[in-house]
């Protein structure tokens, strides 16, 4: 039986292939990433697939200028350790680039962008 | 790789379970210690745990340099290694575990005197290895398949600790020229407790492997997998080793009382912890690296075994079940050789090699080093918008409007190009239609496409699929509710959220869809008699989105308004989409198609359909795009 172990182990991961992630991307964002809305949004929220930690996750929104739109409060929630959040100032229409730099609670960092318009 | 920050892991590791194997054998397995022998021991536990302690201010800075993708002196001028310390899940286990191991350093001058001592000091070894599970991969999922990780990791590092850590101690006692039954007591004490840490260690692996790499391909084509295998061969060759202690030379000692067997049993358990230690190097990068199951998959072979390949369900019954025999016929091979039975060799070997090659050469099809790989972007419009652009600049001209090969430039073409919405394209794996598009055709008429980004790649591709799912429900996507074939619902940002759902996918998750494509003022009247029937519907279980100024949405779902017999026509002003809980289209309704959706009674008994044949006809839609290039 023993000897029928791997046979059985390599079969079983052949037939069952999960998908689990172990540094953290986003998962979905609000507004959803490359999204176009209406009215404006107040806050902006990315949902990652880890745990984050919260001293060096940050985020920043800027405009096609380059200057930022965000309250620079980007914080990692308190009771969601996953969700990154940031307060947004009153946005005219345009487009959006959001920044994401994050580190897992695993300590692996990760970082990358987005857009969205407001119509 | 990381050097730095690899070698630190490698020394605090290799000190950590040292330091568990050491009190662990003096606890568990224990045997007469004479004063010299004790010396060694506790020189040893010292050794131990300078290795474990010493590393652990650098490995901090390491990590804090990873952490802020910073130079080092950056890091240190900067003091990210104290918010590191004090702010961070990393930073309160680190604390956790060296108080641990500072409390056990006591311990070690008193080891081999009281075993109680002993057992404390093991315990607390142990514990500090185990919160090591806390600072990687597994700690930071999320509920039950985090708890089921972290109970594997929190396993496998113990067991590591009790075998591994074990072997040096029992070096040392078995080349100490003390009484020799005593001895045997010990190595047959130590080879049980090894099997037990062996069977943990490989199930405990198999679930950290389960989770981390999760399938073959992974396996065999990402540097994380590759790097695994180097792992598990060093692990087989220490297993072989443990095998030949545990079924010759024990009982060898056993029998002949023999210091010639103890001294090469000693020389042996040596042996494994040097391979030990290559084990640990490479658990220390192991940490550092994207698991497999994160990365796109580089095929190595030209081969792969397909059971979809088989179309036939006799031949596919057929290469199942020679399949399943010549693995049986292995097993009995290997115990053939192992009990040295004659018999069981001659059957296992017959049956492996008389039926082995037939699943292969039934499911083996060509494979390309990209057959594994799979979009990185989510199937939803912005991807498909993309794809249909790049369609149109590249592709048209040749392939044609609905990819049948019938473009204004194929006819001079020395080949023709294939239907890209026949049924043999869609059996093939979206792998290695990208890499078809990625090295070109074999017949040296379709030209690369290397000079697209990977992503637009993955675009055309899932313009592809769309249209091909779209183009197979021409005939079935009506007013009345399908059962199949039902094309995937492209997925998209909701204009307005409904909740806490921001998109069509997580929308269609908690309900039934209805998706109307409204254009004003043609559209009010039927706008109005939706809000009016809002409660019913509800009732009904189905979510009404409206979109009335979305191009770029409106475009994509055009491609599912497609009539048989009649040319592609440009976008209704009006229709509507009845979405199921799976993520399909299943119905589609104009203004004039019957069932009329205008009666209430008649769009409620398409909802009623839609609902009672979707957990029995379909699976639902996974959601893709967390696999990342590069």
């Amino acid at each position: 039986m023993r000897k029928l172990l791997l046979p059985i182990i390599v079969t079983v991961l052949l037939a069952f292939p999960l998908p689990v992630f172990a540094h953290a991307f986003p998962d979905h964002a609000q507004p959803a990433i490359g999204s176009t809305v209406a009215p404006a949004p107040a806050e902006l929220r990315i949902w990652f697939t880890q745990k984050l930690e919260p001293a060096f996750s940050h985020l920043d929104v800027r405009n096609a200028a380059g200057a930022q739109v965000d309250k620079g409060d980007a914080k990692v929630d308190a009771q969601d350790p996953s969700l990154l959040r940031v307060s947004l100032k009153p946005l005219p229409a345009g487009t959006y680039k959001v920044s994401w730099h994050v580190v897992s609670v695993d300590t692996h960092p990760t970082q990358g962008d987005f857009t969205f318009t407001v119509k | 790789m990381d050097v730095p920050l690899v070698a630190a892991r490698a020394v605090h590791f290799a000190g950590a379970i040292s330091l568990t194997g050491v009190f662990g054998f003096a606890a568990l397995i224990g045997g007469r210690t004479s004063p010299r022998l004790r010396a060694r021991f506790a020189r040893l536990g010292w050794i131990s745990a300078a290795m474990a302690l010493l590393v652990v201010p650098p490995w901090l800075l390491f990590v804090a340099q990873n952490m802020s993708a910073d130079t080092l002196a950056a890091t240190i001028a900067s003091g990210t290694a104290r918010t590191v310390l004090i702010d961070t899940q990393f930073g309160h286990v680190v604390v956790l575990r060296v108080v641990l191991l500072l409390a056990l350093l006591p311990c070690i001058a008193w080891i081999g005197k009281r075993r109680s001592v002993d057992g404390i000091a093991a315990t607390l070894a142990a514990v500090s290895l185990a919160a090591v599970a806390w600072q990687g991969h597994a700690g930071a999922d999320f509920g039950w398949a985090g708890a089921i990780h972290l109970t594997a990791d929190v396993t496998h590092v113990i067991a590591a600790g009790l075998w591994l850590g074990a072997l040096l101690p029992l070096a040392l006692l078995l080349r100490d020229p003390s009484d020799i039954a005593d001895r045997y007591v010990v190595a047959r004490r130590f080879s049980s407790l090894g099997v037990i840490c062996v069977a943990a260690l490989l199930a405990s692996g198999a679930v950290n492997t389960w989770y981390l790499v999760g399938s073959l391909p992974a396996l065999l084509g990402t540097p994380y997998g590759q790097t695994l295998l180097a792992k598990l061969a060093l692990v087989a060759a220490l297993l072989m080793l443990a095998a030949i202690n545990r079924w010759h030379l024990v009982p060898q000692l056993a029998a002949m009382r023999d210091d010639r067997a103890a001294r090469r049993l000693a020389r042996h358990a040596a042996i494994e912890a040097v391979l030990g230690l290559g084990v640990i190097a490479i658990v220390a990068a192991l940490g550092t690296m994207v698991p497999a199951a994160h990365e796109q998959p580089w095929w190595p072979l030209p081969y792969r075994l397909s059971l979809a390949a088989v179309a036939a369900p006799s031949l596919r019954l057929q290469a199942m079940v020679t399949g399943i025999l010549a693995l049986l016929g292995l097993a009995l091979l290997i115990s053939g050789i192992w009990w040295r039975r004659l018999w069981a060799v001659v059957a296992g070997a017959a049956l492996f090699l008389g039926l082995g090659w037939r699943p292969i050469e039934l499911l083996a099809v060509a494979a390309t080093p990209t057959s594994y790989a799979v979009s990185p972007e989510p199937f939803a419009v912005p991807s498909i918008a993309d794809g249909s652009a790049l369609y149109q600049q590249h592709c048209v001209s040749c392939h044609g409007p609905d990819g049948e090969g019938d473009g204004p430039l194929a006819a001079k073409l020395p080949v023709m190009p294939p239907n890209l919405a026949s049924p043999q394209m869609a059996s093939r794996r979206p792998g290695d239609l990208f890499w078809s598009l990625t090295a070109g055709g074999s017949d040296g008429v379709m030209p690369s496409f290397a000079a697209l980004d990977p992503v637009q790649r993955w675009d055309l591709l899932d313009f592809l699929q769309a249209q091909r799912e779209a183009l197979a429900a021409t005939s079935t996507l009506i007013a009345g509710v399908t059962v199949a074939p039902a094309p995937r619902a492209p997925d998209f940002a909701l204009p307005v959220p409904q909740g806490d759902a921001g998109t069509l996918q997580a929308l269609r998750a908690q309900s039934t869809v209805l998706l109307v494509f409204a254009t004003l003022p043609q559209s009010q009247a039927r706008l109005d008699q939706l809000q009016s029937w809002r409660a019913a519907l509800g009732k009904a279980g189905v979510a009404l989105v409206t979109i009335e100024d979305a191009p770029g949405i409106r475009a994509v779902y055009a491609l599912y308004e497609r009539r048989p017999q009649v040319p592609p026509q440009p976008p209704a002003a009006h229709v509507e989409f009845l979405i199921d809980r799976a993520g399909y289209i299943r119905a589609r309704w104009r203004p004039g198609d019957t069932p009329d959706w205008t009666q209430l009674p008649a769009l409620q008994r398409e909802i009623a359909a839609t609902t009672q044949t979707t957990t029995t006809t379909f699976t639902p839609v996974i959601p893709t795009g967390h696999v990342h290039e590069g």
